[in-house]
């Protein structure tokens, strides 16, 4: 029973007791009262009657007289003259007292219901005087006061009584309320904040002025800081088994592997845009600086060359660059229409910071650059970049070579030309979901993954959401884009009764009308959004963390799972969000690939999926290839699984 | 009797004197014919603390009065009540006994007076005669007109007197302290009954105790409950 409800039953329970005790002090003493004044009227009014007969002529008819002058102008029960002895009446006037129940209602005798006056009855004595004729006794006076009147104002008084017990008990009660809820108001926040550690949201909130709550507060902030500081430790840790797997020590890059992993990944992903380019540096005298200037100018001379490769990367992290080998630095620049540009900064930029401080004979710095298509394998695209890189370390003081791996193929080519194309797509429906299972470790399936696809309205071609989105974006059609996903997602769980995944871009999550229509539709349909997960970008969470934060706590409410896909880079960072509650993460495809093989990434997700775990998160691994990949990742301790190895 | 301001009231105050002397009278009776011995022995004790030897000296004789009237009969019992008190008591108005103007007095304070008016000798017969065993409903204190100056002379005076019924419906017999023997009502054409009553039209059914709350509210008769309360009237 809640506190309110006890204060209540308590107040009822006060009120009746000092009502029984009010109601025998006041009323029963009341009723006392009012007896023994009923009783001195009935005395004081005989004798004065009897005296009255007594100085009378005792003839029948003025006694008649005397007495209905009396009682119908009174208020008596009765009035008797009995003879001396007792024995004859000789003379009554008296009302039916069966007639007092059945009275008129609005009459004084309607006031006290027959209960009332059976519950507290009024008893007066009748009183006696002698009336005398001469020295002789005449005759014995008896009467009676009606009590109907006294009973009414009994009742009158008893009813205000309770009036005033339940107005004040109201009233008790309501400020009663107010008081325990203003109280009670800090521990809404206490049990708040037990929810969110309950949830695995590790936050800390400020103590509260009480302190018995602020006690509570502060062992529960203690725990949140310990769980805090332990996941970033841990989290740390971890960022330094990530580098040390896929870094290069020397320069701080990618290593080869796990670049090339991450550019297979592009090359294959849905969600990367369609086209891009490969660039690739070669530090052609390496061996050469490394023996005639010494190990360390030669390392210094590597990170000051990559340090002016990470210069040019966009903000945004979609570029990569890593190093392939001890001569070559790669850049992979997706949706780089024009690589020419590129080219040409990135030259003169080497020149001025690196090669004028090489001796002339080791200045050579060649460019090779491949444009490629989404779809292109990764051999292709290197043997591209390697052609392009050989012609230009053959021609020195040449621009850099571009090669394409294959010619381009473009739905459209502008600007206007992608607004009407997915203008048309969106007002014919062209848009839907392809489907891709996630499994967990028992191979059933946790959700559908489903990307969005675009059908080329006069072609047919299906273009991926990494072909249309950024153009969408430009436009201004993406949260239209979004809107379809959602219905189309919640579409599909009512009519499949499975889970479903949605991606959700980060300009969608920036962009509030569109989070309000999804909460809408949530709202809408709660059975639906217990069932539907949404994915976002990694780089969303903590680039728009204020965003992600609001986001998170606008759906989360409503049902629905929120995680984060292709996680890979910025993975030291998930103990900054130990006050979220995030449901899952989708490790990277980049990261996976190849995980049979690679004891570097198996340390490192190990001790990824144990953070996750303690977080209350999933740990779902994105692009699987084969079996002995899946097996290892269930090794691992991961929670799901999806790619093109994953057999439903 | 002497014309005495104290025993001529107006007619509101007699009824007013009427009903506050019913309520003590009937409480001493009740009190008196409860338990007559261990009464009389506190009233004794109230006196030996209060007054002097001469006025214990004349309760003990009141109660060797009383006592030698036990087992008499009721005729004599009257007869000797009436001459005691007609010859102990002087008969004396409240303004020169009392230097008030209306006091009603118990029997140990006018015995201790030895002076009483009226309504003083009515009610220590009457709690005399209820103490010997005497019925309630045979003694009544009657309001008299009574005519002094003679038969035929038109002056009149208020007055008590005490009045015993053989028989309810029978012709009454007068104890005055005027007059020394006890004569039937029908001799004493110099009085003019107005109003009697006695103890038995306040108690009803037994109900003398809820009853008795009321009259103690009159502040003159609370005084004079008080009184005899603490002189040992009542048990």
């Amino acid at each position: 029973m809640s506190l309110i409800k006890q204060l209540w039953l308590a107040i009822v329970v006060v009120t009746l007791a000092a009502f029984g005790i009010s109601f025998v002090v006041s009323t029963l003493s009341a009723r006392d009262y009012i007896q023994q004044e009923l009783q001195r009227k009935n005395i004081d009014n005989a004798n004065a009657l009897a005296l009255a007969m007594t100085q009378l002529p005792k003839d029948p008819t003025t006694l008649e007289l005397l007495l209905a002058a009396q009682f119908d102008n009174s208020h008596y029960e009765y009035i008797r003259l009995t003879d001396p002895t007792g024995k004859h009446t000789m003379m009554e006037r008296s009302i039916d007292t069966a007639a007092i129940v059945s009275a008129a209602p609005g009459s004084a005798d309607a006031l006290a219901p027959g209960w009332f006056r059976q519950l507290v009855p009024i008893r007066s004595a009748p009183a006696h005087s002698l009336v005398s004729d001469g020295w002789t006794p005449f005759a014995t006076l008896s009467l009676k006061s009606d009590p109907a009147f006294a009973y009414g104002s009994l009742w009158h008084g008893t009813v205000q009584l309770v009036g005033w017990f339940v107005a004040g008990a109201v009233l008790i009660g309501l400020l009663g309320t107010v008081l325990l809820r203003t109280l009670l108001r800090p521990l809404d926040k206490v049990v708040a904040q037990a929810q969110a550690i309950g949830e695995r949201r590790f936050v800390s909130i400020e103590a509260p002025a009480t302190p018995e709550f602020a006690a509570v507060v502060s062992a529960m902030n203690t725990l949140s800081t310990r769980v805090r500081t332990m996941l970033e430790e841990e989290s740390a840790r971890l960022e330094s088994l990530r580098q040390a797997a896929q870094h290069d020590p020397v320069s701080g890059l990618l290593n080869r592997e796990h670049f090339l992993a991450q550019v297979a990944e592009v090359l294959e992903s849905d969600n990367a845009p369609r086209h891009g380019a490969l660039v690739i540096v070669r530090l052609s005298h390496l061996i050469a600086v490394n023996e005639s200037l010494g190990r360390a100018a030669a390392d210094a001379l590597l990170r000051t060359l990559a340090d002016n490769l990470g210069a040019l990367l966009p903000e945004d992290g979609t570029w990569l660059l890593g190093r392939l080998n001890g001569t070559d630095f790669a850049l992979l620049a997706p949706e780089l229409d024009t690589p020419a540009p590129l080219a040409a900064a990135l030259a003169e930029r080497l020149e001025l910071a690196v090669g004028n401080h090489l001796p002339e004979a080791y200045r050579a710095l060649p460019i090779g650059i491949a444009c490629y298509q989404r779809g292109d394998t990764l051999p292709q695209l290197l043997a591209h970049a390697d052609v392009a890189l050989d012609r230009s370390e053959a021609q020195a003081d040449t621009p850099p070579q571009v090669e394409h791996v294959n010619p381009a193929t473009r739905p459209a080519t502008d600007l206007a030309g992608w607004r009407s194309l997915i203008e048309q797509a969106l007002d014919s429906g062209r848009f839907h979901l392809a489907q891709f299972p996630v499994v967990d470790r028992h191979r059933q399936i946790l959700h559908l993954e489903t990307p969005v696809r675009m059908q080329h309205p006069t072609d047919g071609i299906e273009l991926t959401a990494g072909d249309v989105l950024p153009w969408a974006t430009r436009c201004g059609l993406l949260p239209r884009i979004d809107e379809t996903v959602v219905d189309q997602a919640l579409a599909l769980i009512a009519s499949t009764r499975t889970a479903v995944c949605i991606n959700l871009s980060t300009e969608s999550m920036c962009h509030a009308p569109t989070i309000h229509h999804i909460a809408e539709q949530l709202a809408a349909q709660p059975a639906a959004a217990r069932q539907l997960s949404i994915d976002l970008p990694e780089a969303a969470a903590f680039r728009h963390a204020v965003e992600f934060r609001a986001l998170c706590r606008r759906l989360k409410p409503l049902g629905c799972r929120i995680g984060l896909e292709h996680v890979s880079a910025q993975v030291c960072r998930i103990g900054e969000l130990h006050d979220v509650g995030l449901d899952y993460l989708k490790i990277s495809a980049a990261v996976i690939r190849g995980i049979d093989t690679n004891p570097g990434n198996q340390t490192f997700l190990r001790g990824l999926a144990t953070i996750a775990h303690t977080m209350g998160m999933q740990v779902i691994a994105e692009g699987v290839a084969s079996l002995t990949e899946a097996e290892q990742l269930d090794a691992l301790g991961f929670d799901g699984l999806t790619g093109p190895g994953i057999r439903h | 009797m002497t014309a005495a301001p104290a025993c001529a009231p107006t007619l509101p105050r007699a009824r007013h004197v009427a009903r506050a002397l019913r309520c003590a009278l009937a409480a001493l009776a009740v009190c008196l014919v409860a338990s007559a011995d261990p009464t009389l022995d506190k009233v004794e004790q109230a006196a030996r603390l209060r007054y002097d030897t001469q006025v214990v000296e004349r309760v003990q004789t009141w109660r060797a009065a009383l006592a030698g009237m036990q087992g008499k009969s009721e005729a004599e019992q009257l007869r000797d009540t009436n001459d005691f008190f007609n010859r102990q008591v002087q008969f004396l108005d409240d303004a020169v006994v009392w230097q008030q103007k209306d006091y009603w007095a118990t029997p140990l304070e006018m015995l201790a007076k030895r002076a009483g008016d009226c309504e003083d000798f009515v009610i220590a017969k009457y709690l005399s005669l209820r103490q010997l065993g005497v019925a309630d409903e045979k003694l009544r204190l009657i309001y008299v007109r009574a005519k002094i100056g003679g038969e035929h002379s038109s002056l009149t005076q208020a007055h008590m007197v005490l009045g015993y019924y053989e028989t309810p419906t029978s012709e009454p017999r007068v104890l005055d302290n005027l007059v020394g023997d006890i004569q039937p009502a029908s001799r004493r054409t110099d009085l003019f009954p107005v109003f009697s009553f006695n103890s038995s039209g306040l108690w009803v059914g037994g109900a003398s105790t809820a009853s008795a709350r009321p009259t103690e509210r009159l502040s003159r008769w609370r005084d004079l409950l008080a009184r005899l309360r603490d002189e040992g009237f009542e048990q």
